[in-house]
């Protein structure tokens, strides 16, 4: 009986001994010395930029006596590997406006982001407490240069960009609403740290505006039909291209990997396209248009990086009507059945298609007034 | 035919028949073609009133005239008493005179006449305004007779909903927002508790404190999400006369089934829109000023006389009031508007039908187990109905389009619930007209995450499981609702559904839903997509094998074949799976942390045996894939990969079987990388995060 015991006894002591080792966080490579002191590495500021400079590094958190040890460790050590993702913020922009010219005075505003050290001072409002934010604002220099540096964080974000004059969308400039800093990131000195280089914000000067027609419709489509689909700026889909400014048609094939694909064709009656690389969508190029124009969507190829609705949203300019009309258009195929085309028409000849809301031309009768008027001579 | 009807205003400026003569001759010529126009209102629209006119008994005639209908007694016929019902427009007010044959030099020959305007109905639909006295049974005719003028108005009082939910209040006669007892403008119970207006705003444990509609206050921005519109609009009625008090309004109840009790508070926009669900500054004046107090409450058997000062503000005699209202307890029936004089009820409204009903029992709920105790090994394959669900049937109002949630971890079964109802008010806000349920699972809860740090892992391991009753689930809906279902999954709830797509797919081919929206997903990345996402540890310094981007009993990723499951989108060809994703989310910040973590206590993976093991107190059970794959993956395996719902960075993306992506943490969405945003369209207002849910139906293709 003893013996039984004893042997119990070493078993149970063996198999203790055997879990304590696979529960500690020994088992980890790279938490061989566990760092349950939240100090900062010797190379990057850590910290919320109101705290004491990186040097002083934060009280160690006590573990509250509620809390078992290994608990413990466990949480310091997320919340250190949450901490060591603060880097050093270093950000460089600058504004500039159609011309390519600065613009002094532009006030940006930022939030900067971060993890704070000392989160698990209040363990009830670990979570609350775990990310913090500070609101950061900057005015453009007489060189349209803004700069911020000595902060740490993991994440930088443009609330807003303002200036009595001044248009900025996020749409004018896709790619500038948030700058990533944290040290896990891929890339490492992207140009918006770089003092050399910065980030550009475009901002459009509003200049004299217009009197422009608001284009928005859809066009009903047939996902795997045949058929050509008409439009006339001003009145949406048509039946015939007798009165349409363009047509566009699709068929659906196979990539060489057996996977489905399409290929659209827009053929242009009396202008053309140019397919639309400006930030600003607001001023039509005069010359450089084309009458038709092919592309593919491949859902399977090798551009992983876009969307389905980045490859089926096209933006372009038309040149309609023998140089009477200019239009920036924004074609969407919206849904399964429809297109969605979205834009301004400028029936005067112009160039010109910045929006203004109080000079929108609105009225039914004008805007049909204004489409034959535009097409005369060019129908029969 | 003359439009008599819409020549009133003409009628009160002054074009009246200036003397007997010229009225005798102008009934001659018009009163059948008029009384004929005035009787044709709309039974709906117009109210009946019975006039009376008696001539004195020798010769004299006498008329009476309401607007353009006449009524003559010819006492020369022997039509001493003439009597006819006219059915009057509703909502306008007629000047009413007497016409008698006034004998001039025989002014003492008093010339006794009577004229009525008598109720048909009751309450009578009418008020008389009478200053003079020239209407009665016995009145005596004078030289001016002719000059004075009585009003006869004739109220119409309206109630509106959006019974429709286009977001607008139609009125009679556009009848778009018409209610009838079958088809009932239905509404939930404010029986939540909201807790602030701002980012952090959530929803508080209901059984800890008081809820929402126990106190007569709206008690923030996140509260508004409870609260519905009422129209009310009154013409022909003297608003100088109710702000006095001597007309008063009242709702009421019928025909009520239950006890329906609603509470009532004026609305801060004068226009009566729902900008207060969607615009923070209109929400927070509907807090301020008085408005965030209610007026009343409107009970079965206790009804609400509003207080003058709702018409504060009015003039003439039409006003329009906007209210909100939340429901406070739970029954169906008819509210009415009366109004009333201190002689009783004049007028009422035609009503609306209500039904108010706990927000639980508008959607179903099923579930595979609804605690937060319950071992891995008692996780159910089948699903049931949880006892407060509601249920849908042939004739429900809602349209046959099904939208599933399956929630997360560390979620206790009030919360669940919580975020469930949360989602469902945020999608009927977005007009959303289709059914809705709730598929919750056996979860754990922890106060605070990470400690225990198996919580999390426990939770995988019965939520892979959770998959095999969901998968039977999905199979039923779309067997109800063919190709009409679509999945949300918030955080681990997609470990759920991608498993139980891939458990389907792996038996048919034929799918089980329309669309499938993984949100904010802690499932591996690595599981969808072996190229696409980066691969964090590519060196053989973490502790397990990989094993989601090369499962290791097909070398494929581990989800492959799932979009089987789902149905193929005839614009982008690909199978209709989307990554709604937050590359700064906080949550899954600390997923990443939790694979590095693994392998938990009493599990182990063995490097010079290659072997998986759980450890007992005798030898390791070794284990295998695929029996022991969910036990693996929980308690085991680490991840190469980032989390799906935090993978798309940097550069890098999910396709594989992930069809598109939506970035929640661009605009409009915004979502930064607070403990809250994992969450955040759970959270916060409606106003700041209306934008998630309207883009979720854009994606499962419920709006244009």
């Amino acid at each position: 009986m003893a013996w039984t015991v004893a042997l119990a006894l070493f078993a149970l002591t063996a198999w203790l001994a055997i879990n304590r080792k696979g529960r500690s966080l020994g088992a980890h490579p790279e938490k061989n010395q566990p760092e349950f002191v939240l100090d900062a590495p010797s190379n990057q500021a850590v910290g919320p930029p109101s705290l004491p400079a990186a040097d002083t590094p934060p009280p160690e958190p006590k573990r509250p006596p509620n809390i078992a040890v290994r608990d413990w460790e466990h949480l310091v050590y997320a919340q250190t590997r949450l901490v060591k993702l603060n880097g050093p913020v270093d950000f460089y922009a600058r504004a500039i406006d159609q011309h390519g010219q600065a613009i002094a005075g532009v006030k940006l505003s930022l939030i900067l982001s971060f993890y704070n050290p000392n989160a698990l001072k209040r363990l009830a409002n670990y979570e609350r407490d775990a990310v913090q934010e500070e609101q950061i604002e900057l005015v453009s220099d007489g060189d349209g240069r803004f700069a911020l540096s000595g902060k740490t964080g993991t994440t930088l974000r443009v609330e807003q960009l303002t200036k009595e004059g001044l248009y900025w969308s996020v749409w004018a400039d896709p790619g500038l609403q948030s700058f990533d800093y944290r040290m896990d990131r891929n890339d490492r000195s992207p140009p918006y740290a770089n003092r050399s280089q910065g980030a550009i914000f475009h901002l459009w000067e509003k200049v004299i505006t217009e009197r422009l027609v608001q284009t928005d419709f859809r066009v009903a489509v047939e996902p795997f039909g045949t058929n050509w689909y008409a439009v006339n700026l001003f009145r949406g889909s048509v039946q015939s291209n007798e009165v349409a400014d363009f047509r566009f048609w699709f068929s659906t094939l196979t990539d060489s990997t057996g996977q489905p694909m399409r290929r659209f064709r827009f053929e242009a009656f009396h202008g053309g396209f140019v397919v639309d690389t400006n930030p600003y969508p607001y001023l039509a190029p005069t010359d450089g248009y084309a009458s038709d124009w092919e592309w593919t969507y491949e859902p399977h190829g090798r551009d992983r990086t876009k969307s389905a609705d980045e490859m089926l949203t096209k933006r372009f300019y038309f040149s309609a009507r023998g140089g009477r009309v200019f239009a920036a258009i924004t074609w969407r195929w919206a849904s399964e059945n429809s297109v969605h085309l979205t834009g301004f028409l400028n029936p005067t000849g112009s160039t010109n298609l910045e929006p203004d809301p109080a000079k929108q031309i609105t009225d039914p009768e004008e805007i049909r007034r204004l489409d034959e008027e535009t097409a005369r001579g060019l129908r029969p | 035919m003359k439009d008599v009807t819409h020549d009133l205003e003409e009628q009160a400026a002054g074009s009246r028949a200036n003397s007997a003569g010229d009225f005798l001759e102008y009934l001659a010529d018009w009163r059948s073609a008029t009384n004929q126009a005035l009787a044709t209102p709309s039974l709906d629209n117009s109210t009946p009133v019975r006039l009376r006119v008696t001539s004195c008994y020798k010769c004299h005639a006498t008329a009476l005239q309401v607007g353009d209908y006449s009524l003559i007694s010819m006492p020369e016929y022997r039509r001493y008493t003439t009597e006819e019902v006219a059915r009057l427009a509703k909502g306008r007010s007629y000047p009413v005179q007497v016409f008698t044959e006034f004998d001039p030099f025989s002014p003492t020959n008093h010339q006794l006449y009577g004229a009525e305007i008598l109720a048909v109905t009751n309450p009578p639909g009418f008020l008389l305004e009478d200053p003079d006295g020239i209407l009665g049974p016995q009145r005596v005719a004078t030289s001016n007779l002719m000059a004075k003028i009585a009003w006869l108005h004739i109220p119409r009082l309206e109630l509106a909903v959006d019974a429709n939910r286009d977001n607008v209040i139609s009125f009679l006669p556009n009848t778009n927002d018409q209610t009838s007892a079958s088809r009932p403008y239905t509404f939930w119970l404010n029986n939540d508790r909201d807790s602030g207006s701002d980012d952090q705003a959530e929803d508080l444990d209901p059984n800890g404190g008081q809820i929402d509609n126990a106190d007569t206050t709206i008690a923030n921005q996140r509260d508004l999400e409870d609260f519905t519109r009422l129209h009310l609009k009154m013409d022909a009625v003297n608003m100088s006369q109710s702000q006095a008090g001597t007309l008063t309004l009242r709702l009421e109840w019928r025909a009520v089934t239950g006890t329906p009790s609603l509470r009532l508070f004026r609305a801060s926009e004068t226009s009566g829109t729902n900008r207060y669900l969607f615009d923070s500054t209109v929400a927070a004046s509907q807090l301020a000023g008085g408005f965030g107090n209610a007026v009343g409450t409107v009970a079965s058997g206790s009804s609400l006389v509003l207080p003058a000062s709702v018409w504060t503000g009015a003039s003439g005699s039409n006003v329009f009031r906007p209210f909100l209202f939340e429901g406070v307890s739970a029954g169906q029936g008819q509210l009415w508007a009366v109004l009333l004089t201190s002689t009783g009820a004049v007028a009422e409204s035609t009503p609306v039908h209500l039904r108010l009903a706990g927000v639980t029992n508008l959607f179903e709920h099923f579930t595979a187990g609804d605690t937060n105790a319950m071992d891995w090994s008692r996780v159910p394959l089948g699903y049931t109905r949880t006892y407060d669900s509601g249920s849908y049937s042939a004739a429900s109002p809602e349209t046959t389009d099904y939208i599933l949630f399956v929630h997360g971890w560390r979620m206790q079964p009030w919360e669940r619930r919580a975020f469930a109802v949360t989602a469902f008010k945020r999608l009927y806000w977005q007009s959303y007209r289709g059914r809705f349920g709730l598929f919750s699972w056996p979860t754990e809860y922890t106060a605070v995450p990470g400690i225990p740090p198996e919580n999390y892992d426990r939770s995988e391991r019965k939520a892979w499981i959770s998959a095999f009753a969901l998968r039977r689930l999905l199979l039923d809906l779309n067997r109800t609702y063919p190709n009409r279902v679509r999945v949300m999954a918030h955080s681990m709830g997609n470990v759920v559904v991608s498993e139980a797509l891939k458990l389907q797919s792996s038996r048919s081919v034929t799918p089980v839903a329309h669309s499938y929206v993984a949100s904010q997903a802690a499932t591996v990345a690595h599981a969808y997509d072996a190229q696409g996402p980066q691969t964090l540890e590519t060196d053989d310094s973490t502790d397990t094998p990989e094993v989601y981007a090369h499962y290791p009993a097909n070398q494929l990723p581990y989800f492959f074949g799932m979009t089987n499951a789902v149905r193929l989108d005839g614009l982008t060809l690909r199978r209709r799976i989307f990554n709604f994703h937050n590359r700064d989310d906080y949550a899954l910040e600390f997923w990443l942390i939790n694979q590095d973590l693994k392998p938990d206590a009493y599990w182990a993976y063995s490097k010079k045996a290659g072997r998986w093991e759980r450890r007992n107190l005798g030898p390791n059970t070794p284990l295998f894939f695929p029996q022991d794959r969910y036990e693996i993956d929980a308690h085991i395996a680490e991840a190469r990969s980032r989390a799906l719902g935090a993978a798309e960075r940097d550069g890098f993306v999910v396709r594989g079987q992930i069809a598109d992506q939506v970035n929640l943490f661009s605009a409009p969405f915004n979502y930064a990388g607070n403990d809250y945003e994992h969450s955040a369209e759970f959270r916060s207002t409606n106003m700041r995060r209306f934008t998630y849910w309207n883009q979720l139906l854009t994606t499962f293709q419920l709006l244009p």
